[in-house]
């Protein structure tokens, strides 16, 4: 019998109201490296497999198993979950959902579109949607929970549960409606996986370039019933804080830490995305995530800390409320989104054993907190070419700006030039991986510096929201876009630093192989030596990797898979420029039409050993 | 159908970093792969017979001989980023490469259009 079926019967049979139950059970298949559970392998967001069957002596061999086409172009980010002999895959928009049987050549057993007549669950055109949704249509993954559901966070923010088994419906709550922000129409979108603690599954929400004001909404796993809803900023109630026993930097925060940061009602839009990877402890019972950005990108019409953008939340999830928070970027002024994941790893820093939380921010430094007080211990840049901060104190936690980099210090409508890095950040959404032989963090990075103008913008319902010219170039030094890193995270110091010629977009994965994975823009899968980065293998998937590498064992064989998929296929984009009739090259219509040949879309890769 | 933009309204500068894309070679080195897939890319978009079976592998000969598979595949990528439209996106339009040095692939293009049909 399948461990799927397994679980079905076992959760059926434990019944509900055992809720700590289905949390363990969720950690035991956690803890099967035959199995891919969830988006990040573990709660701790190591994504790192214990398996060593493909390791550091015989990856140069890997070949690809098998290849499996989604039918949908754009964005591929996040990746596949193995829960027994199944396989879930997902799409970017519409968000189709396919279960696989690996025991059946991957026939497949159920697939699920949730754009049904051109419309979402929540009522929104997939047209609609499309036109506010930032990056490429992407959707960072489905989740699982034992009482038998796959769950999908749709670009509508409609939160799906679906049968494991059969791919049915099992209830739809849609996150945010449309209709019921300030300006009457909806602009938050839904990228960020569905993150499943206890009998209850979390979202945040995307949509900063917007202008919306973004939370954290936990539901009931059985019944979709709304449990909690904490936003990134406002008053105190709004955001489940206690000025008194909510801490930052040690002390409690106290009343209106938000409100007291923004002019006027400017929090009403003020941004705070959530849509990263997100880390839950739960001896702790600690739920992590991130804010983005404040909005707008123009600074100046901003003035104050812009509290809790840009902010690590630990957040009991339960009730939802905040045990501590700490801002890494008050008063962002280069949209250095904090969304970045959050892993969780037991270590010595400075000599001490601490139960740490390691954050490689958009801002450049790479922090190490202790993850049940929130104490700060360690925030060193990790690439050499940040230079917007000399560094952050260690006693206020806050980030010393150079005046010379500073949007709002050079004031509106003046281009402030060469400041290290882009908004794209030192890094961007994709996860780190946690090496647990070396004790290493694999981390993709940008290396990519940029001029920004800030301007002012009068808000316009469903339209972006930025306010910033900006234009993007290599660090100073190089031509390359990327580095693929392993960072100390007790020291603060890179280890090892490997530079690709574009920013590595793709999530990292360790094995006990002594090897770690990762994708390029390009296309390659790769594999390194986790200790010294040495590259092993490389081979060119159909389209640009973004999305994030996990590895299951089937039938005594190991696996590693990977989505690709990036925008439009480039055979296409590449050839673009000669189906302009007015190029007159006589392009004999040689590339038109191509946009509809779905079947060069997304594509999972798999790899194993001959 | 989908065009490329050069431009972009909130993010649109052009910045020239050519030296790292400076090295084209003649190196003919594109796998078997690649050249099917233009190959079979290209007979969709005309027609699935004999003939642009012939002008089709035409084409992608005379690209291969005209850039390396790297440059190829970098142009590829940046050919796909400027399919997203997005913030992240557009901004990686300023990125790395220039209009001039795309325009160039382009070129290597319109050779092979010009030499094969």
């Amino acid at each position: 019998m399948s461990i799927l079926k397994k679980s079905i019967i076992a959760s059926a049979a434990l019944a509900l109201p055992f809720a700590v139950s289905a949390n363990s059970k969720l950690e035991k298949m956690m803890k099967d490296p035959s199995q891919w559970v969830q988006q990040s392998g573990d709660y701790a967001g190591h994504r790192y497999s214990t398996l060593d069957q493909i390791n550091k002596s015989n990856v140069g061999s890997l070949k690809v198993a098998w290849t499996f086409s989604t039918g949908v172009l754009r964005g591929h980010e996040g990746g596949p979950l193995v829960i027994g002999d199944v396989m879930y895959v997902h799409t970017a928009i519409p968000n189709i959902v396919y279960a696989l049987d690996l025991n059946d050549n991957q026939r497949i057993m159920w697939k699920y579109n949730p754009v049904k007549g051109g419309k979402y669950p929540g009522g929104e055109t997939m047209d609609r949607v499309i036109s506010v949704m930032c990056c490429d249509n992407v959707n960072r993954g489905v989740n699982y929970h034992p009482n038998g559901t796959i769950v999908l966070h749709a670009a509508d923010t409609s939160v799906i549960a679906l049968d494991a088994k059969t791919g049915k419906e099992k209830w739809i709550t849609t996150n945010l409606h449309a209709g019921t922000g300030k300006y009457g129409v909806s602009a938050s979108t839904g990228s960020g996986q569905p993150f499943i603690i206890k009998d209850m599954v979390g979202v945040g929400c995307s949509g900063a370039e917007f202008g919306v004001r973004c939370n954290w909404t936990q539901y009931d796993i059985n019944s979709g019933k709304r449990l909690w809803r904490a936003y990134s900023m406002g008053p105190d109630k709004d955001m489940l804080v206690d000025p008194n026993k909510t801490t930052s930097m040690l002390k409690p925060i106290g009343k209106d830490s938000s409100l007291k940061t923004w002019p006027g009602d400017a929090w009403k839009i003020g941004g705070g995305s959530i849509w990263g990877f997100y880390g839950y402890d739960s001896k702790l019972n600690t739920l992590y995530y991130g804010t983005g950005n404040p909005s707008t990108w123009n600074p100046v019409v901003r003035p104050g800390d812009n509290k809790w953008s840009m902010t690590i939340n630990a957040r009991n999830p339960d009730n939802g409320m905040a045990k501590w928070l700490y801002q890494m970027t008050p008063y962002d002024e280069w949209d250095y989104d904090g969304v970045n994941e959050m892993i969780l790893v037991d270590m010595k820093v400075k000599g001490k054993n601490r139960q740490t939380l390691v954050h490689f921010d958009r801002n450049g430094f790479a922090y190490t907190m202790d993850r049940a007080s929130g104490e700060l211990l360690v925030a060193e840049k990790y690439d050499p070419a940040v230079n917007w901060a000399t560094h952050v104190d260690m006693k206020t936690g806050r980030p010393q700006v150079v005046d010379r980099y500073s949007t709002a210090h050079q004031g509106e409508d003046v281009n402030t030039t060469n400041i290290c890095p882009a908004a794209l950040g030192s890094k961007d959404q994709q996860p780190a991986a946690y090496d647990r032989m070396s004790g290493l963090f694999m981390v993709p990075t940008n290396h990519v510096c940029m001029d920004y103008e800030p301007f002012k913008v009068d808000y316009v319902a469903g339209n972006a929201y930025v306010g910033a010219t900006l234009s993007m170039y290599p660090a100073p030094g190089g031509t390359h876009l990327g580095n693929f890193i392993a960072w100390d995270a007790d020291k603060g110091k890179i280890v090892w630093s490997n530079p690709e010629p574009f920013s590595v977009w793709s999530g990292a994965m360790a094995t006990a192989g002594g090897i770690t994975f990762y994708g390029t823009l390009e296309g390659y899968a790769k594999a390194v030596e986790s200790k010294t980065g040495k590259e092993l293998f490389s081979f060119k998937t159909p389209s640009g990797i973004i999305g994030n590498f996990m590895s299951y064992k089937h039938k005594g064989k190991q696996y590693v898979g990977i989505l690709s998929g990036v925008g439009g296929w480039a055979g296409i984009g590449l050839a673009a420029g000669l189906t302009d009739p007015t190029a007159g090259l006589g392009a004999v219509g040689a590339y038109s039409a191509l946009s509809n040949h779905t079947a060069l879309g997304g594509v999972l890769t798999v790899f194993a050993l001959p | 159908m989908i065009k490329i933009k050069f431009t972009s309204i909130l993010i649109c500068a052009v910045i020239f970093t050519t030296s790292f894309f400076a090295n084209t070679s003649k190196s003919n080195d594109f796998p078997t792969l690649a050249r099917s897939e233009f190959v079979f890319a290209c007979m969709s978009s005309n027609a699935t017979n004999r003939d642009f079976m012939a002008k089709c592998s035409c084409a992608i000969d005379e690209i291969a001989k005209r850039i390396s598979y790297e440059e190829y595949a970098q142009a590829e990528a940046i050919a796909r980023l400027w399919e997203g439209a997005s913030p992240r996106e557009e901004a990686f339009k300023s990125v790395g490469l220039s209009k001039e040095r795309m325009m160039k692939l382009f070129r290597a293009q319109a050779a092979s259009e010009l030499e094969c049909f």
